[in-house]
């Protein structure tokens, strides 16, 4: 048996040791100042991999038309004038009245107005909060895979799924009643649970990895290591389900209007749809193509800018690219 | 001699084996079977084995990142089973461990100054600017420039994320530290630069390693003394030289008849293990090895060798077969 050549030249040793970095080329290079490279985050990265996409910057184009009405209504300067009583009922496309008038004479374009401020509230109320309630639980659960804290949140949205879910808002609806969160709070208990699953799915894979070991022989605490380590590398999969929550919770909340269950003091694209159910077959369809017009166009937009956002914040794809 | 700084005595690391309904345990996998070393200051033990054979596994129940099944685990004299979290926390300023994957090793939303700083940070030593020294101070001992300071891990090539994987390690300076197959995922060319590293590390800082690998190469070039592991046991044990002169177990040998030669004329020593490690759910009777050895007897089938020193041998090279007992 003979021994084997040290391996101890040092010749590249050194060589590495001045480079330093053999990272993306820095652009710096052809500016007078290379000495400070611009170093790129994985969130700088993504953005910029996002403002290649043009459906995903056509979709956000039009998501935020919709987002600045919204906050036109909030702020008081656009569709305030919804409820009052404008003109005579069922008049057509007028210079006053662009999408003419509902039976009661109020003006429908105020009211499509209002709707999408209505949408975009149940919209961000309940994308917010169920996925900060379903990222945080799912990252417990499987950072505890196995113990009796993943079984407790695993029995939760293992029963809350088993609901039907308009069964289940009927039963919220009622419990709260005269409560204008009704539909926000069912929409949120429901919805939590799909983020959950996933993130959970995700932080038993991520727990594993050895930056969480590292950090696990360096004596940080659990629950530091969830917080640091675990729950920002599950954003990219948070912000997707954050846009899908989004754009059910919309739907749902159109759904529940038109069900009676929803929105009850103020207008939404429910209430407009459910209006123009006898409207329709008598030929008059302002109501229906405003509602359901712009509650299309901000849901394909919404999911578009998902999927667009879903490819530019994919890890691999990033660290690949 | 040095002073003793870990010491390993049966160790055992047992993982449970689930199934049936409802899920109960109906077995158990034996990582590691009854392991015992020990590592003086400023030395290195280099453990082989191929893989599953728990060479892993061992290295993390020694830092009490796996629950130990029995044994005892002494590490700066500190009991390590029997320590409450505040004291294991204060342990860790004492042992730290280096991965394999310098890939998984660095968390991808921090920056470099972030991963170095946060073992200053967890334990509090120093200020805001101490730690910021610190960090340059940490680039600078792995070979780093200061200016990759601010950088992202995916900005770095494999060897010079395990340098940062190093220079985190090292903030606490540790008197101990278990490298897992550190270099494993390199390129060989980077491996040497690596390997240089570390085993100037221990020149300078006089750090006591578990280095583990599967190449026994590797482990040639920086261990004073090797354990060779197999199926959960070290089934043979002395100092480097003497081992890579005179291996006496025959997985010993065949490993090391496995390692590539300079001299393509010098053919191999021609023994190959057939097979693959056998199951932990129905692990083999007598000598693990023996329906893979080449020089099995029948007698290796019914009884299992004891770990110790044959005669004729030094006291210092232990090894576990019948052939020589």
């Amino acid at each position: 048996m003979e021994p084997e050549p040290q391996p101890s030249e040092r010749r590249e040793e050194s060589s590495l040791a001045e480079g330093g970095v053999t990272g993306p080329v820095p652009v710096d290079i052809l500016t007078a100042d290379a000495s400070h490279y611009r170093s790129e985050s994985l969130w700088t990265k993504s953005i910029r991999k996002f403002a290649r996409d043009p459906m995903g910057i056509a979709a956000l184009v039009i998501v935020s038309v919709f987002f600045a009405i919204a906050c036109g209504v909030w702020a008081g300067w656009i569709g305030q004038n919804w409820s009052s009583l404008q003109a005579d009922g069922y008049t057509g496309m007028s210079r006053e009245h662009w999408f003419g008038t509902n039976i009661n004479g109020q003006d429908i374009y105020a009211r499509t107005i209002q709707g999408t401020k209505t949408a975009f509230e149940v919209g961000l109320i309940v994308a917010v909060l169920s996925t900060v309630i379903g990222g945080i639980l799912g990252a417990v659960a499987g950072y505890f895979d196995r113990t009796i804290v993943d079984e407790v949140i695993m029995w939760l949205y293992g029963c809350l799924d088993a609901i039907p879910f308009y069964l289940f808002v009927a039963a919220v609806a009622f419990a709260l009643r005269d409560q204008p969160y009704a539909m926000h709070v069912a929409m949120i208990a429901t919805f939590w649970s799909s983020t959950c699953r996933i993130v959970r799915g995700e932080v038993i894979k991520i727990k594993s990895l050895e930056y969480v070991q590292a950090a696990k022989a360096l004596g940080v605490g659990s629950m530091t290591i969830i917080f640091r380590h675990v729950i920002p590398n599950t954003f990219h999969i948070l912000l997707v389900q954050g846009t899908i929550a989004f754009v059910s919770a919309i739907k749902s909340e159109v759904i529940l209007t038109y069900l009676g269950l929803g929105v009850k003091h103020g207008v939404s694209w429910g209430t407009m749809l459910s209006e123009s159910t006898f409207e329709v077959s008598a030929g008059i369809f302002n109501n229906f193509i405003a509602a359901s017009s712009f509650l299309f166009l901000l849901v394909i937009a919404f999911n578009l800018f998902a999927d667009a956002l879903q490819d530019a914040l994919d890890p691999k794809k990033v660290t690949a690219s | 001699m040095n002073e003793t700084l870990v010491q390993v005595r049966d160790l055992k690391t047992f993982y449970p084996i689930r199934g049936g309904f409802p899920r109960r345990v109906i077995g158990q996998l034996k990582a590691v079977n009854g392991v015992s070393f020990e590592i003086p200051t400023h030395h290195t033990f280099g453990l082989v084995g191929e893989s599953g054979c728990g060479k892993s596994t061992l290295g993390r129940s020694l830092l009490r990142m796996q629950p130990i099944t029995s044994g005892e685990v002494s590490i700066a004299g500190r009991d390590i089973r029997r320590l409450a979290a505040r004291e294991l926390k204060r342990a860790r300023h004492d042992m730290q461990i280096i991965f394999q994957d310098p890939y998984g090793s660095l968390d991808p939303r921090f920056t470099v100054r972030q991963i170095i700083r946060e073992p200053l940070d967890t334990h509090r030593i120093g200020d805001k600017h101490f730690r910021n020294d610190e960090v340059f101070r940490l680039l600078e001992v792995v070979g780093l420039r200061k200016g990759v300071a601010d950088r992202y891990p995916h900005e770095f090539s494999g060897g010079q994320r395990q340098r940062v994987g190093i220079a985190r390690a090292l903030a606490l300076k540790p008197r101990f530290i278990v490298a897992d197959e550190p270099v494993s995922a390199l390129d060989v060319s980077v491996q040497s630069q690596v390997l240089n590293l570390i085993s100037d590390l221990q020149k300078s800082y006089g750090i006591s390693f578990l280095f583990i690998s599967h190449d026994l190469a590797v482990v040639q070039h920086i261990s004073h003394e090797v354990g060779v592991m197999y199926f959960g046991k070290i089934v043979e044990q002395a100092p480097a030289e003497e081992l890579y002169a005179r291996p006496l177990h025959p997985y010993t040998r065949s490993l090391l008849s496995a390692v590539p030669k300079p001299d393509p004329g010098a053919g191999s020593a021609g023994i190959i293990v057939k097979g693959d490690v056998p199951s932990h759910l129905n692990p083999p009777k007598g000598c693990p090895f023996h329906p893979r050895c080449p020089v099995a007897k029948p007698e290796c089938a019914v009884r299992e060798p004891v770990f110790q020193a044959p005669s004729g041998e030094s006291p210092t090279h232990k090894v576990s077969c019948l052939l020589y007992e």
